[in-house]
């Protein structure tokens, strides 16, 4: 039979162009649906963390004041930076954070600073292993997130790191062994192995095409045996 | 050899129909622009004007809840504006009167328009609760539709005045296709269920038996 023989070839030969891809879409496929998505966003590592203004609003300078000493600013932000009442006032010069009861600029979290708020927010009780400033070529876990950022690295099972930005003390993210390979699984599965975002490159529209036809060729077989095959 | 190519062949007829959709959904997926479908190509930035003719009320004049977390003095529409979050809640004061400021549809109107770059007319603004284009929001918004050549609609959060994101009919092609792709036929993105889990397992068997069956058929008898 013709056309069976030919269909048979032609799956072979798409299979020999696309095995490797569909394989690796298989395995990354898998790993993604059965590894839930809130384990792999870390949510079991981070425990709410409330951080009243209460019991810092009595000597903090009202948002007239602060104004009359920036007129330039288009917003301004107070919360707490740890313990203490912060401004962050945010104009065309960029963000700076203010001390909200001197209205002085405040410096940088140190490593210290940056791990204790941190630890506040980390659910487990491993302790820090060290705490990093990452100032440029961020790793591309953070890519999306302005620097500079603190690393914080916890000694857990799970290699678990939280980011926090040094000049709000605001946590900014986490990452963990699970959520990296699903970073790594993610960027083999969209075949972008520079940026991993851009879905709509040329590799992956021309695997995907050819896997298609493999998968069309294959029906087509499984058609000629289990249906059309029977009458033989 | 012959067992797998059985197994191959059961494996086949249990998940081709599903593969045939990941490979067809993926691919159109990947041949719709991302950049359009996340509605990127319409948003553009607000400009935002400095706070300095502005005089606030002071804090303690806002009757503040004793969880409030978080203040901002800002501008929404134009207007200058106390923002004040508790874990709970987000409250709009206007930061003059001290009175709540409403989001409501002539005002999400004017946000939406500020949002968006191009000059097409906004044909309808509409309060929708956890808006289903919105895979992660839950809260209400204000949809509100333009009329440019990818009817796009612009959602504004209707508690704080802060645009949610574009949506638009490429949007609309995507998350269908990804409802497709992740099994999800209820909506809201989850691709943790049993039944995309047994799919992707058989999958992966099929995948690997079939790669099997290629390296001893090509071993055997080369490329014919």
């Amino acid at each position: 039979m013709r056309a069976r023989l030919l269909s048979r070839r032609l799956h072979k030969w798409l299979a020999l162009l696309v095995g490797v891809q569909l394989v690796i879409w298989a395995v990354s496929g898998f790993y993604m649906v059965a590894v839930h998505i809130d384990i792999i966003h870390g949510d079991m590592l981070v425990q709410p963390v409330e951080a009243p203004l209460a019991g810092g609003l009595d000597q903090v300078l009202s948002p007239a004041d602060i104004l009359s000493a920036r007129p330039d600013a288009h917003s301004l932000n107070l919360f707490m930076r740890g313990q203490r009442p912060v401004y962050l006032v945010a104009s065309e010069q960029g963000d700076a954070v203010l001390d909200a009861r001197s209205g002085e600029p405040l410096p940088a979290l140190t490593g210290d600073e940056a791990a204790a708020i941190a630890r506040r927010y980390f659910s487990g009780d491993a302790p820090v292993r060290s705490t990093t400033l990452v100032e440029r070529d961020p790793p591309s876990e953070i890519a999306p997130f302005p620097l500079p950022l603190w690393r914080v690295d916890f000694d857990d099972r799970w290699g678990t790191s939280f980011y926090i930005a040094p000049d709000s003390g605001r946590f900014v993210t986490r990452r963990h062994t699970l959520w990296r390979v699903f970073d790594f699984l993610w960027m083999l599965h969209i075949m972008d192995y520079e940026a991993r975002e851009d879905i709509n490159n040329s590799l992956l529209r021309i695997l995907s095409s050819l896997a298609l036809l493999l998968g069309l060729t294959g029906s087509w077989l499984v058609y000629l045996r289990f249906a059309a095959g029977r009458s033989r | 050899m012959r067992k797998l190519r059985t197994l191959h062949r059961w494996l086949g007829l249990l998940v081709f129909l599903q593969v045939l959709i990941w490979m067809g959904s993926g691919l159109v997926i990947s041949l719709v622009d991302a950049g359009v479908a996340r509605g990127s190509t319409t948003l553009q930035q607000v400009s935002t004007t400095p706070l300095d003719a502005v005089a606030p009320q002071a804090l303690t004049a806002l009757n503040l809840s004793p969880t409030v977390e978080n203040i901002r003095l800002t501008r929404i529409d134009g207007e200058p504006v106390y923002r004040l979050a508790t874990p709970e809640r987000v409250t709009l004061i206007h930061a003059e009167t001290g009175r709540p400021l409403m989001i409501d549809a002539e005002r999400a109107r004017r946000i939406a328009r500020a949002s968006f770059a191009g000059d097409a007319s906004i044909v309808a603004a509409t309060r929708e609760e956890r808006p289903a284009a919105l895979a992660k929001f839950e809260g209400t918004a204000w949809r509100v539709g333009f009329g440019d050549s990818l009817a796009t609609d612009v959602y504004v959060d209707a508690a704080d005045g802060r645009v949610l994101g574009h949506r638009n009919n490429r949007s609309a092609l995507v998350e269908f296709l990804l409802k497709l792709h992740f099994m999800d036929y209820n909506g809201g993105h989850d691709f943790n269920h049993p039944l995309i889990i047994v799919a992707a397992f058989l999958a992966l068997w099929l995948a690997l038996s079939g790669a099997l069956l290629l390296i001893s058929s090509l071993r055997r008898v080369g490329l014919r």
